[in-house]
């Protein structure tokens, strides 16, 4: 139970990581598997950066690897992961709040 | 090359994305509900993890169909308005999305804690009940500010 509950803690924070790493490089991943087939109109101007998806599935799939790492942890890694998972949780939720707030709205 | 849906079909794929969206929201509520309270059925928790984790999930996937079209049609120059009419809207939409895709890599935590409730350790309890309620405020921030953008300026 303890490592299943682990390995979901480490999966996510690697999955803030990845995430935040992918908009602070500005690594913009612009696939779209789901639209691939769902052609309806061609779109005008430049190509949109698809940010949002590309790097939540480059979040989830190092995320994955994550859970996989987790998985293998003793039971007794709890509190550290959990404590890593928190700062993370902060100071991801603070990057990229401010992010967009200063891009957007205090501009 | 991205592909976007056409206004009308955006339009519905917004209702139908808003009509899952309550159903994430009112589950995730109860979900949250169930956490507070001390003596609540762990059966009823683990339902409600699962139904939060199912409607959230759907609810995003539709959210995720009418993206390209609400960056071309709404947001982005030159058919889209909002950007240079009310970029603060844009940003509380930026917000919503990062929010929105934590939420999405909560779930198989918040779900592991449900169905392990009984031998969690009271660090771990905490450490859930934390999540719940940041999980519920995501939600609710998701909800709000999508339905707020969208008064604003729509397909």
């Amino acid at each position: 139970m303890n490592r299943s509950i682990n390995a979901a803690v480490l999966g996510l924070t690697f999955f803030l990581i990845a995430y935040c790493l992918c908009f602070w490089f500005g690594v913009m991943p612009k696939f779209y598997p789901l639209l691939g087939e769902v052609h309806f109109v061609p779109p005008p101007g430049t190509q949109i950066a698809v940010k949002f998806v590309g790097s939540a599935l480059v979040g989830l799939v190092v995320g994955f690897v994550g859970f996989l790492v987790g998985l293998r942890l003793p039971d007794k890694a709890s509190p550290a992961l959990h404590a890593l998972l928190w700062l993370t949780m902060t100071g991801a939720c603070t990057y990229l709040i401010l992010r967009e707030a200063l891009e957007y709205i205090w501009k | 090359m991205v592909y976007y849906l056409p206004s009308d079909w955006s339009r519905l794929f917004l209702i139908v994305h808003l009509m899952v969206s309550v159903f994430a929201i009112g589950a995730a509520t109860h979900h949250w509900w169930l956490v507070i309270h001390r003596g609540s059925s762990l059966v009823r928790l683990y339902r409600f993890a699962i139904w939060m984790a199912f409607g959230y999930s759907l609810a995003l996937l539709l959210g995720i169909l009418i993206y390209p079209s609400y960056n071309v049609l709404v947001r982005k120059p030159p058919l889209g308005v909002l950007e240079n009419s009310a970029s603060w809207a844009v940003g509380l939409f930026e917000i919503k999305e990062h929010l929105g895709s934590i939420a999405l890599a909560m779930l198989p935590w918040l779900i592991l804690s449900a169905r392990y409730y009984e031998q969690l350790g009271r660090l771990q309890r905490v450490s859930y009940m934390a999540a719940t309620w940041l999980f519920t405020v995501f939600v609710y921030y998701v909800f709000i500010s999508g339905a707020l953008v969208t008064t604003i300026k729509t397909f």
